[in-house]
């Protein structure tokens, strides 16, 4: 019953990502590859500026906006979860809407909204806010991060809320009871128990924010350059797919490091619940 | 467990907290409400004041043939992605969860990976594989590029509908005198059903909408989320608005649908 889709994925994932991971160690120009070894990609991913900034670019925006967006979402799927009384279901919809639906069009909004000829300034120019349009708000890190944050809040707040859902309220209730207060039950007994879910939650718009290639393309500006912008000229523009392989796969560890690191981060702050 | 709660001393109580919950679904909204506002706006201007609403820029995108060739080829793509994933997904599902085997640990990790990798390292791998094949690119390899997230995503959602799926109403209607295939179709299927059809639901609505993948596996033909990228990346062109509207409507709705089949609480990443 399983070969269909296991025969899918090892032809159409596993051997493309081992086709993709050899390309990294091979010469390639004008959008062909030669079956000649070489060190070369890897060389030039380390050493060029412009590559190792990107990099830095993508992990520093990536982190921020993971950051942002799983602060961001915690109170919300906590009151979501907890404190909504009436149109829980409603709300539920709309964050859902926002986690399938329009990740293209979500971006371009916020290009038209933050432009020199966009809605906010041209709302503060009739209202007669401001003389001249706000020419920081677009093209800048705060515009990547705004419009990060904002396509992938619901990719947070759903992990964050399946968790908070699954806290077997008697724990609260028997902290309370054993006379901690309401903030010492939260800190020893909730926060805990759902911080699979924000691990998850920060995870996955860690990962997503920083490899992201259309967000810093729209509204980013040349000090938000990011990696994943790079790794796609490589393909669509230069041709040498072997040095978009490599750039791809360095990227790729990082994130994967990265990651790792905040997880064990985690665990000695003992955030992290005993088995 | 939600009911059991008393409500006295539920949760901490932080003023201002429902103040914050606005906000955010403010933040969530208020790009979207701009664009559906504009795509009324008389004046091709993405600008305010708004001097006439009109539907001008809906009834340009409906007579426009590159508008409803992109329609129909993102409709295309979606109906085969979501078939395949329908049939393909559903017996993986119950293989996965009826049956124990060797390396069982590693084959479901190979329906993990892909949904937790980003979106241009998926295309990337498929447009090199594509290469080195010598493949041409066309909508074919844009189904292709959606069923290798869209088909391990169906998967877990089946997969953790069926594992709660209590086992003795099979031995039940077996003992009633059912064959297996009349325990199918009588009693899994009617249980699993709702799930199944709202994963498949979930992946009409991300194959109709996804652009990551598809913008390197494509060839010259295209879809709606790449006619707004190719619009937008020209000039200000009002009618990209409407083509927005258009897309965020479609998913509204199949959104509506889905929560109508399943609780949304239920929807997993």
């Amino acid at each position: 019953m399983l070969s269909p889709s296991l025969g899918f994925l090892i032809f159409f994932f596993l051997l493309p990502a081992i086709v993709f991971f050899i390309y990294s160690f091979l010469v390639s120009q004008y959008y062909r590859v030669e079956w000649q070894l070489t060190w070369n990609n890897y060389y030039r991913t380390f050493t060029t500026p412009v590559y190792l900034q990107a990099m830095l670019n993508s992990l520093r925006i990536g982190l921020t906006a993971g950051l942002a967006t799983t602060l961001m979402s915690y109170p919300f799927a906590y009151f979501l979860t907890f404190r909504l009384k009436r149109g829980r279901n409603l709300v539920l919809f709309l964050v859902v809407i926002s986690l399938l639906g329009s990740y293209l069009v979500r971006v371009y909004a916020w290009r038209t909204i933050l432009g020199k000829a966009g809605a906010i300034n041209s709302f503060l120019l009739m209202i007669g806010v401001i003389k001249e349009p706000l020419l920081f708000l677009l093209f800048s890190r705060l515009a990547v991060l705004l419009t990060l944050v904002h396509v992938f809040l619901p990719f947070a707040i759903l992990p964050i809320m399946s968790s908070l859902q699954n806290i077997p309220w008697d724990l609260v209730e028997a902290a309370r009871d054993l006379g901690c207060n309401p903030l010492q039950a939260f800190l020893k007994v909730t926060l805990p128990l759902s911080i699979t879910g924000v691990l998850s939650g920060f995870g996955y718009t860690f990962i997503l924010s920083a490899a992201d290639y259309i967000t810093p393309q729209l509204v980013g500006g040349t000090s938000s350059a990011m990696i994943g912008l790079s790794i796609t000229n490589q393909f669509v523009k230069v041709g040498n797919m072997g040095l978009g392989s490599s750039l791809s796969f360095v990227l790729l560890a990082v994130l994967v490091l990265a990651y790792l690191a905040i997880r064990f981060l985690a665990r000695l702050a003992k955030l992290t619940p005993r088995q | 467990m939600a009911e059991s709660r008393p409500l006295g001393r539920h949760p901490i109580r932080i003023p201002w907290l429902g103040i914050y919950f606005v906000l955010v679904i403010l933040y969530l909204f208020f790009p979207i409400a701009i664009i559906a506002l504009f795509s009324f706006n008389s004046s091709p201007a993405i600008s305010f004041p708004i001097r006439g609403l009109s539907l001008r820029w809906y009834r340009e995108i409906l007579v426009s043939p590159v508008f409803l060739s992109a329609l129909q080829n993102s409709l295309i793509v979606a109906v085969i992605t979501t078939f395949i994933c329908f049939v393909v997904g559903t017996l993986a599902a119950l293989g996965l969860t009826r049956y124990n085997f060797r390396f069982k640990a590693l084959v479901q990790s190979l329906y993990v990976l892909p949904v937790t990798l980003p979106g241009l390292l998926l295309g990337l791998s498929l447009l090199s594989f594509f290469i080195f094949l010598s493949l041409k690119l066309s909508l074919g390899t844009v189904v292709i590029g959606h069923l290798v997230y869209t088909l391990p995503y169906f998967v877990l959602v089946a997969t953790a509908r069926l594992e709660r799926f209590d086992r003795m109403l099979e031995e039940a209607a077996q003992d009633l005198g059912c064959t297996p295939w009349q325990t199918f179709w009588k009693v899994d299927f009617p249980i699993i059903a709702p799930s199944i059809i709202g994963a498949a639901v979930i992946v009409f609505a991300l194959s109709f909408d996804e652009f990551l993948i598809t913008f390197f596996v494509i060839g010259t033909q295209s879809t709606l989320p790449m006619l707004v990228w190719s619009m937008m990346r020209m000039s200000i062109d009002p009618r990209v608005n409407a083509i927005s509207v258009v897309l965020m409507v479609a998913s509204t709705v199949l959104i509506y649908v889905l929560s109508k089949l399943v609780d949304l609480k239920e929807i997993e990443l």
